[in-house]
């Protein structure tokens, strides 16, 4: 289960790092992110990052092997907010931006 | 000039890239689906497909162990687990070598009745080619690869430094836009995955040195129970020894290791006084020794008639150095890794082919845009874009034909695994040649169309040439045959998809100007 958080974690720092960037805040919420935003959610998406790795490490017993499936995990999740961001529907990303989440939930809950 | 350094590094990206292209996207690829090695072999024994693990597997193989080799000294089990669900004995008699690699006897896991899977390269073949190739001097074909991983650590960092755009535009990819949609594609599965990269490519060159340059490094003392000792002349027929109940020894093994035992070495048969050496499944840990095999380092020796402890063999002391050598070499072959971690590390490895896949694709699309007013081609371009179709689309195809000759060569056949081989490079042979023939847009789609077909057509081909199918495979929970039959799937799709957009239609008319396909995640 803890692995599943981790990713989620993970895919919820990116959106808070995507927010961050003009381009795909635009995309994600419609509109510019001012200079405070901007800061505050570059903030979010590494308190996010962060706060992921602390299931990795509770998860896997050795810290090696627990930063290596963080960063594999990082991996799918920036590359499933890159889907979504490409093939999502242009209207009402923000909601498509929940799917992986969704997505990860069912898989963790039914792998338990 | 401000961007001297940096053109200088393009430079140096773009001609290591294209020289070893084709190498590296067949070293990544193969080294991909090697972290399934296990499952691929697995799905190409049919003849195994039935066994399902019962109750008492343990039980079991003892039962037929003392059927099958009463007379012996050594008893090995491997048990099943989640990547190879066969049952597996072996044994050496009193004074004979114990022989590494020697052929096991897997039994029905149910039954006990003894098993004959055919002969095939299985998973091995690609985790060999990967990193020795085939048919040429170990020694040479490492070189070979060895310098391409070399070329792939200069194109890492140089890449780094001229796709200086790549952290800007963190998750930007704009499909349908021609060379626009490659450099988007090469950057996403770069930079996505790039700790992943420089890790393999890192940890590939490390392991290259220990092979080429003998290192001193602490290897763990003794791999498996105390070998026989050697006795003239004939064996003496012995009686067996009334042994210990093994499954409280696993129990005890298994909570100090916190991993279920792999193997379990039953010693010193002849002598009457056995010994029970368990092994556990794989690492816990990325710090150790580890081969090419299987299982964990750690062992623990019991007396076999009192069951008590004798001895416990963890992890060997070693130096830092030697430690940070080990950790490099357990990280580039994922064996401490479970089966979810293996996943990541297979996507990454998918992010790895594409990114190297997409670079080549990069380079004639570039090239092919300049030259698009003359509306003449150099012939470098022309030889790099058809030669792009058989080492990218031609490996694939060779890899969807390699699992179906795995089927379709007779279970019997002599040299069987070698006709397996054959078939692979045959494919891939007439696939490189395919696109001088047909021209390399026409060759793309249909290299990548008849992949498709073989890819989507495998669960079927699975369900008609072995005793069972995707279906039943699920339903039984054998997720390993399942597993490989759905990737199939997935590749099948990926490469239908693939095959639609490079079309000849769908481009427009001026040949130079083509838009490549969008999207290749190669099979498998």
């Amino acid at each position: 289960m803890l692995p599943w958080l981790s990713l989620v974690l993970c895919y919820a720092g990116f959106v808070a790092l995507a927010l961050a960037m003009p381009r795909h805040h635009e995309e994600l919420r419609g509109g510019k992110p001012g200079a405070a935003g901007q800061r505050l959610w570059r903030l979010a998406g590494a308190a996010l990052l962060a706060a992921s790795l602390w299931p990795a490490l509770v998860w896997w017993p050795e810290a090696a092997i627990a930063v290596s499936a963080w960063l594999g995990m990082a991996t799918v999740a920036a590359f499933a907010l890159a889907m979504v961001l490409t093939f999502g529907p242009t209207r009402r990303r923000g909601l498509s931006a929940a799917l992986p989440v969704c997505l990860a939930v069912a898989l963790g809950l039914l792998a338990r | 000039m401000k961007n001297g350094f940096r053109q200088s590094m393009a430079w140096l990206h773009t001609w290591t890239g294209l020289l070893l292209g084709w190498l590296l996207f067949a070293i990544f690829l193969t080294g991909t689906i090697a972290y399934f090695r296990s499952e691929v072999t697995w799905w190409m024994k049919p003849e195994l497909h039935g066994s399902v693990v019962g109750a008492d597997p343990v039980g079991l193989a003892l039962d037929r162990l003392a059927d099958l080799a009463p007379d012996a000294a050594v008893w090995s089990i491997t048990l099943p687990d989640e990547r190879n669900p066969a049952l597996a004995l072996s044994w050496t008699k009193p004074g004979e070598e114990a022989r590494r690699g020697a052929p096991a006897t897997v039994i029905d896991a149910t039954t006990g009745a003894v098993l004959h899977p055919r002969e095939t390269a299985g998973g091995e073949f690609l985790y060999r080619f990967h990193f020795e190739l085939y048919g040429l001097p170990r020694a040479l074909a490492r070189w070979i690869v060895g310098i391409a991983t070399m070329a792939m650590f200069v194109a890492i960092i140089s890449g780094v430094i001229t796709h200086k755009k790549i952290f800007k535009e963190f998750f930007t990819f704009r499909p349908g836009k021609g060379q626009r949609s490659w450099l988007d594609m090469h950057n996403m599965t770069a930079v996505l995955a790039l700790p992943y990269h420089v890790m393999i490519t890192f940890s590939g060159l490390v392991l290259f040195v220990a092979t080429l340059m003998p290192l001193v490094v602490d290897r763990p003392a003794g791999r498996g129970p105390g070998q026989p000792a050697a006795v003239a002349g004939a064996p003496a027929p012995h009686e067996l020894p009334q042994l210990t109940a093994v499954p409280p020894l696993m129990a005890r093994a298994e909570a100090a290791w916190a991993m279920p035992v792999g193997r379990i070495q039953i010693g010193k048969l002849d002598t009457g006084q056995p010994e029970i050496v368990l092994i556990p499944q794989r690492n816990s840990t990325v710090a150790v020794q580890s081969g090419s095999g299987a299982n964990g380092v750690e062992r623990m020796r019991f007396d076999g008639l009192t069951g008590a402890l004798i001895e416990e063999t963890g992890r060997p002391e070693a130096s830092v150095v030697a430690k940070v050598d080990m950790a490099l070499g357990a990280l580039h072959r994922a064996r401490f890794a479970d089966t979810g971690l293996r996943w990541l590390f297979f996507i990454a490895g998918l992010a790895g082919t594409v990114m190297v896949g997409s670079g080549m694709v990069l380079w004639v699309s570039k090239r092919a845009a300049k030259h698009a007013k003359s509306g003449v081609q150099p012939f470098g371009l022309r030889l790099v874009d058809r030669l792009n179709v058989g080492g990218i689309a031609g490996l694939v195809l060779a890899t969807a034909g390699y699992f179906w000759a795995n089927r379709l060569i007779p279970a019997g056949a002599a040299d069987r695994a070698g006709l397996e081989i054959l078939a692979f490079f045959l494919i891939w042979a007439v696939a490189a040649v395919h696109p001088f023939l047909r021209g390399p847009e026409r060759a793309w789609s249909e290299q990548l169309g008849l992949s498709a077909a073989l890819f989507l057509a495998l669960p079927v081909l699975n369900a008609l040439t072995g005793p069972s199918n995707l279906p039943l495979a699920l339903w039984r929970g054998d997720l390993v045959l399942a597993t490989v039959d759905l990737v199939a799937l997935v590749s099948g799709v990926a490469c239908l998809y693939a095959a639609r957009k490079a079309r000849p239609g769908r481009q427009p008319a001026r040949r130079p100007a083509r838009r490549a396909p969008v999207s290749r995640v190669p099979g498998e």
